[in-house]
Parts: C-alpha cells; sequence; structure tokens
C-alpha cells in the first residue's frame, strides 16, 4: 500500500450522548464492553432549556453536561444505541439524550497488523 | 415433523419489542401569524410530569446528594462506635438518639450544601465578578471585611463552639467559662471580623503580588507574642487552647468558596487572576487572624471582669435557670432552629442589599435562588439538631471512654482495662486513626491535590499530598490527645511546632508555603470539627484536664509541617536528578577534551 493511498471507512455512524457530567464513565465502559472500541471524544458543555422549563423541579437536571461522541459501524449502531440508552438510564426524565447520525466516510491511520487480518481474512473467504 | 412456517408479524413484533416511533413533528408548536402574517414569538410551555416521573426524576438527585453525605459521615461514626465495642468492651450509650442525631447530621448537611450551591453561590459569583470592576477598591474591600464576618456566623462548624460551652466547669477555667457562655456572640463577631481582616489582607496580596512568606513572619510574630503573654497568667493560659482552636473552626463550606469568589474576581479584574497561586493564602490568613483576635479579646475580659465575679454570675444564673422554665426558644429543639435561622439570615440579607443597593444587579432565577436559601435555612437546623444529638454526644462519648483503658476512671468498675503503657499507646492509636481517616476523606482534600499537583506539574502527586496531610492530621491529633492525657501546657507544644514552621517557611519555595499553610485550614470541614472538639472535652473531663481545647490546632499544625517537609524533599530529589542529568555532558565534554589534547 503506498504512502499516497487514501483508506476509505464506509458504513460508519456517529453515535452522540449528551448526559449529565459525571457519567461518561459509565457510557464509555458499557460502549468498550460492546466492542464499540474506534475511540471517544468527550466535550463538556452546558445544557439549557428542559430546566428552564421544569420550574422548580429543574434543580434536579444537572446543566454542567459531557457530550460523548462515538464512532460504530453499521452493524454495530443498533447494539451500542440501546446498550447506552440502558446504561445512561435514559427513561429517567432529565437524565439525558442520544442520536445516532450516519456518515458518508472516514478516514484515519489504520494499523498494519489489523489491514494484514482483513486480508487473510478474505483469502480464507 | 414440525410446522416450521411463522408469520412475518410475529418475526417483526420480536424485533421490535419494547421500542416505538414518533415523529418529532408530532410535537411541533401550532405557530399562529399576526395581523401583518409575521410570526408570533412562541412563548415556551411548562413541562409537566406526573407524580411517578417526579419520583423518578427526584429519586438519582436526591440518592447521589445524600450518599455524599453518608460517605463522610458514617464510616467515621462507625469508627468510634467499634473501637468503644472492641477494645473498650463498652456498648455505646444512646445508641438510637445518637444514630437519629447522626442520620439528621446527614439529611442537614445535604440540605445545607444543595442550598448553598443554589441560593448563595450564584451571589457569590456576581458579587465576585461585578464589585471590583464598578466599585473603588476602599468599598470593595469593605464590602469583603463585611463579607468575612457574615460568613464566620453560617459557619455550621461554630454552632459546635457553642454547643461546647456548656461543657466548662466555671470553678476551673472561669474566663474560658466566660467567652463560650456570657460573651459568645462576641467572640463569634471577633472570630468573623478576623476572617474579614484576613480577607482584606489576603485580597491585598494577590492584588500586588505580595509572597506569603513575610506574611505569615509577620501574623505569626503577634500571634506567638501573645500566646506566651497569656501563659504567663495562670487563668488567661486556659483560653489559649480556644483561641488556638478558633482559627480551625472558621475554614469550612461555606466561608472557603463565598470568600474565595470574590478574591479571585477582585485579581481578575485587576488582570492578575491568571496566576495559579490567586486562591492561595486567604485561607491561611483566616484561620491565624482569629487567633490574634480572641487572645486580644480574652484580655479586654481579664480587664473587665474578675474571675470571682464569672463564678458568681454562672451560680446565679443556674439557680435562676432551674426556678423558670425556659421559653421554646430556649429549649433543644427550639433553640437549635433559632441559631439556624439567626446564622444564614444575615449572610443572606448582607450579599442581596449588596447586589442591589451597591451593584443595581437583579438575578435571573429569583424561584430557584429563593428555594436554596429555604433549603440552606432547613439544613443548618437539622445539621444543628444532629449535632447535638449525634455528632457532640458522639465525640463526648468516645472522648471520655477512651481514658478508661488506661487510667481509672469514676463509675467504670472495669477500668483501667489494660496496662498503662498499652491502654495508652491504644488510645494514642486511635486519635491517630481518626485524624488520619477523618482527613482522607475530607472532600476539599482532594480539590487541593489536583490544584497542588498542577501548580508543580506533577512533582508534588495528589496522593503525596493527601497522604502528607492525612498523616499530619493524624499526628497532631494524636500529640493533642497526649496534651489532655499529661495536662501540658499547650505553649510547649505550639511555640516549637510553630518555629518549626517558620524554619521550613523560610526554606521552602512560594508554591509550597501556600499549599502547606493552607491545607491546615482546608483539613477541618463541619464534621470532623465538632466530633474532635467533643472528643476533647469528653476526654478532658475524665482526665480531669482543666480543658478540652487544643486538639484541633495540633491538628492544622501537623499538616504545615508535614507537607512543607515532603516538598523539601521532593525538591531535593528534583534538583538530585538534574544535578545527575548535568553532570554527565560534563563529563563526557572533560573526556572529549582529553582525547583532543
Amino acid at each position: 500500500m503506498s504512502e499516497q493511498n487514501i483508506t476509505y471507512l464506509t458504513d460508519v455512524s456517529l453515535l452522540t450522548c449528551v448526559v449529565q457530567s459525571g457519567l461518561s464513565e459509565v457510557i464509555l465502559k458499557a460502549a468498550r464492553d460492546v466492542g464499540a472500541m474506534a475511540g471517544a471524544i468527550s466535550h463538556h458543555a452546558r445544557g439549557i432549556g428542559v430546566r428552564e422549563r421544569l420550574g422548580l423541579l429543574g434543580v434536579a437536571v444537572e446543566a454542567e453536561k459531557e457530550v460523548i461522541s462515538i464512532l460504530v459501524s453499521s452493524e454495530q449502531r443498533d447494539l451500542v444505541y440501546d446498550t447506552l440508552y440502558r446504561a445512561a438510564d435514559m427513561n429517567i426524565p432529565g437524565r439525558g439524550f442520544i442520536y445516532i447520525t450516519p456518515l458518508e466516510k472516514a478516514s484515519a491511520y489504520i494499523p498494519q497488523s489489523m489491514m494484514d487480518q482483513l486480508d487473510t481474512s478474505e483469502e480464507q473467504a | 415433523m414440525t410446522d416450521r412456517t411463522r408469520r412475518f408479524g410475529d418475526y417483526q413484533r420480536l424485533l421490535t419489542a419494547g421500542r416505538n416511533e414518533v415523529s418529532l413533528n408530532a410535537f411541533n408548536p401550532k405557530l399562529e401569524r399576526d395581523a401583518g402574517g409575521k410570526l408570533i414569538p412562541y412563548p415556551p410551555r411548562r413541562i409537566k410530569l406526573n407524580t411517578v416521573e417526579v419520583l423518578r426524576l427526584l429519586q438519582p438527585y436526591v440518592s447521589v446528594r445524600f450518599m455524599d453525605q453518608v460517605k463522610a459521615v458514617v464510616p467515621l461514626a462507625l469508627y468510634l462506635a467499634l473501637f468503644q465495642i472492641l477494645f473498650l468492651q463498652h456498648m455505646v450509650e444512646d445508641s438510637w438518639i445518637i444514630t437519629g442525631g447522626l442520620f439528621a447530621v446527614i439529611a442537614g448537611l445535604m440540605f445545607f450544601m444543595e442550598g448553598l450551591q443554589l441560593g448563595l453561590m450564584p451571589f457569590g459569583t456576581i458579587i465576585g465578578s461585578q464589585l471590583p470592576r464598578k466599585s473603588p477598591l476602599p468599598l470593595v474591600l469593605f464590602v469583603a471585611l463585611l463579607l468575612g464576618i457574615s460568613v464566620t456566623f453560617a459557619e455550621p462548624a461554630i454552632g459546635a463552639l457553642k454547643a461546647a460551652g456548656g461543657n466548662v466547669a466555671v470553678e476551673r477555667a472561669p474566663y474560658l467559662y466566660a467567652m463560650l457562655n456570657d460573651w459568645s456572640e462576641v467572640l463569634v463577631l471577633v472570630v468573623g471580623a478576623s476572617v474579614g481582616l484576613a480577607v482584606v489582607v489576603g485580597t491585598l496580596r494577590f492584588l500586588y503580588g505580595w509572597s506569603l512568606k513575610p506574611l505569615i513572619y509577620a501574623a505569626l510574630l503577634p500571634v506567638l507574642t501573645l500566646t506566651v503573654f497569656a501563659a504567663f497568667d495562670p487563668e488567661l493560659q486556659k483560653v489559649l487552647g480556644l483561641a488556638w482552636d478558633c482559627g480551625a473552626v472558621t475554614t469550612g463550606p461555606v466561608t472557603v468558596p463565598l470568600v474565595l469568589s470574590l478574591g479571585i474576581g477582585i485579581a481578575a479584574a485587576a488582570g492578575k487572576g491568571d496566576s495559579g497561586l490567586s486562591g492561595f493564602g486567604i485561607v491561611t490568613l483566616a484561620s491565624l487572624f482569629p487567633i490574634i483576635g480572641v487572645l486580644l479579646l480574652s484580655l479586654f475580659v481579664a480587664y473587665s471582669v474578675t474571675p470571682e465575679e464569672i463564678i458568681e454570675a454562672a451560680r446565679q444564673a443556674a439557680a435562676t435557670a432551674q426556678a423558670v422554665e425556659p421559653a421554646w426558644y430556649e429549649r433543644s429543639p427550639g433553640v437549635e432552629i433559632v441559631l439556624g435561622v439567626r446564622a444564614i439570615l444575615p449572610l443572606v440579607l448582607f450579599l442581596f442589599v449588596v447586589l442591589t443597593l451597591v451593584l443595581r444587579e437583579k438575578l435571573d432565577n429569583k424561584g430557584e435562588i429563593l428555594y436554596g436559601i429555604v433549603l440552606t435555612v432547613i439544613g443548618m437546623c437539622i445539621f444543628n439538631l444532629g449535632l447535638t444529638y449525634g455528632l457532640s454526644k458522639l465525640g463526648a462519648n468516645a472522648g471520655g471512654l477512651v481514658p478508661m483503658a488506661f487510667m481509672e476512671v469514676s463509675g467504670m468498675p472495669a477500668s483501667p482495662l489494660y496496662v498503662y503503657a498499652v491502654g495508652l499507646g491504644l488510645a494514642l492509636a486511635f486519635a491517630w486513626f481518626l485524624g488520619f481517616g477523618a482527613t482522607l476523606a475530607e472532600p476539599a482534600l482532594n480539590a487541593l491535590g489536583i490544584t497542588t499537583e498542577n501548580l508543580t506539574n506533577g512533582v508534588f502527586k495528589k496522593k503525596t499530598l493527601i497522604n502528607a496531610v492525612s498523616i499530619g492530621v493524624g499526628c497532631g491529633i494524636a500529640i493533642g490527645v497526649a496534651k489532655l492525657i499529661f495536662d501540658l501546657p499547650l505553649v510547649w507544644l505550639i511555640l516549637p511546632g510553630y518555629l518549626l514552621a517558620m524554619v521550613l517557611t523560610f526554606f521552602s519555595s512560594e508554591e509550597f508555603v501556600n499549599v502547606a499553610w493552607d491545607s491546615a485550614g482546608v483539613t477541618t470541614g463541619p464534621i470532623t470539627v465538632p466530633l474532635v472538639l467533643a472528643m476533647g472535652l469528653g476526654l478532658g473531663n475524665a482526665t480531669h484536664a482543666v480543658e478540652g481545647f487544643g486538639i484541633l490546632c495540633m491538628a492544622s499544625i501537623g499538616p504545615i509541617i508535614t507537607v512543607m517537609i515532603t516538598g523539601l524533599w521532593a525538591r531535593h530529589k528534583v534538583k538530585a536528578q538534574t544535578r545527575a542529568a548535568t553532570q554527565v555532558p560534563s563529563e563526557t565534554h572533560k573526556q572529549e577534551a582529553e582525547a583532543i589534547l
């Protein structure tokens, strides 16, 4: 493979989780456990909206948020999505928000060992 | 053969079980247009939750905050109770009342901390960022002074000092009794004024970038002079422990964040907020200045009344108290509630006046802030109740029983339980682990550890600092307990300790001086202070010491010394490494030179 070659990864989706600050550890562990290993990015953010609209109950909603973005393959997508939804207890009000964005393509350096593994499995097939 | 056909509908239901789809369009609001065809702005509607949803929303909110306090209180209480049961073979007295009291402490602290966060901190942030920009410096400093006074009143641990006053025997330490009972309001006011002064000096310090070292020397000089002076007077001597402990009590969960937000705001307005050390120093000064204040007050008390007058007045008060049934607000639990309201409301009023009259600012979230303030007051009242029935009782119990291990205690037929040396060792080990464990769990110390690690570029690890401080507090409390057991004069412990600290300060770098002196103030939180104070007083009563104060101040000097020693050692190690690194190339240069020659 020459240096100029670009490998496009296809069938990629971006999974984004918005949760209250401090939950990112739980999310990342759950994602790792179901094999979403492409790495994750976490941002700190401040949520606006729900807290104000809940009135006094809004104090129970933490305004400090963490936004976690994870790249997943299309086959993993639904499994990871459901797992993270449950791991973060998103069926509790005010807990968080999760969504998927389809990506057209993505590129990064892929370690040679992983590419080799891919070739041998293709030969066997 | 079985029928292998399946309905497609069954398969689909299995796949989508527990899932359903709703289009977001279904939630779109109905926008209306006015006569000109323009869209009328749509006001956000309140979200209505039913009871189940509200409960599910509140459950994690409450449980996280509750568990935070449980983690702080329960291990300490268990340690005290288990030590009594296992080593002293004595059941905890009134265990149900104490359990209820501890529960009140947990609930009270939970409400208090949450209320502080929602109700008082927004004031602190706005005042801290706006006041220094809008007002001249003298006015800002004046506000800082008043803030220092009002936050001291709101500090939960101050209640422990007042509670301790009832346990002092008037005949044996009349001045101490007078200061904790007749003069207790003045005492808190003096402590508050000292904290206010410390805020002013500390703010000026990072405004002009002064080094902390000369300030420490300058503060220690009058502190130690007054201490030595008081030590020569047989009556004033007994006030020393209280004076030194006051320094440790002042720096708690209300003072530190509120005062720091103002101080940092002032420094930021002057364009000097980016120094890593901006937050430090105020805590140190706020634990040294009250000592001067309280010692001066004790001198004033000594000149205005004689011991005989105090004893006489106390006797008369005791006589009348028995005759008249006290009003509801002078009895428990009424008195705790009154104290709670009196502690918080002045601070809130003061902050409100500054905000509306001086800054002319408005708060955006009135409902939330009101809720926070109400929560703070409720929390303070419940905490005060828990203080009386839980922490103070438990501490006093433990303190009264520990001497049983090595000496005869009246009313305890089995005492002494152990051979003198073994029992004494056991008592000191108990004190050491109490200090060590309580400090290890202190959340404020964790924050200080992170700051220190950043400040020293990772040379001084967070864990190293936490360990150094915990060991220091452990040793300090053990020495303090030894002081009570052997009835040593406090001067002989304080003077060498602080002289050593001064010498170490001279040799340490500015960063470590800041961290070390501040760590002393950080360690004494709202759980440790009442527990240790009450334990000291109980211990003092059992060993027939004159007064049970002095343990807390030993717990302050301990970490100062250990942190600075650790800092010096770390610097020595870094120096040795760099020397080794620079020596190698110079040797190779020499060899090269020799080769050329």
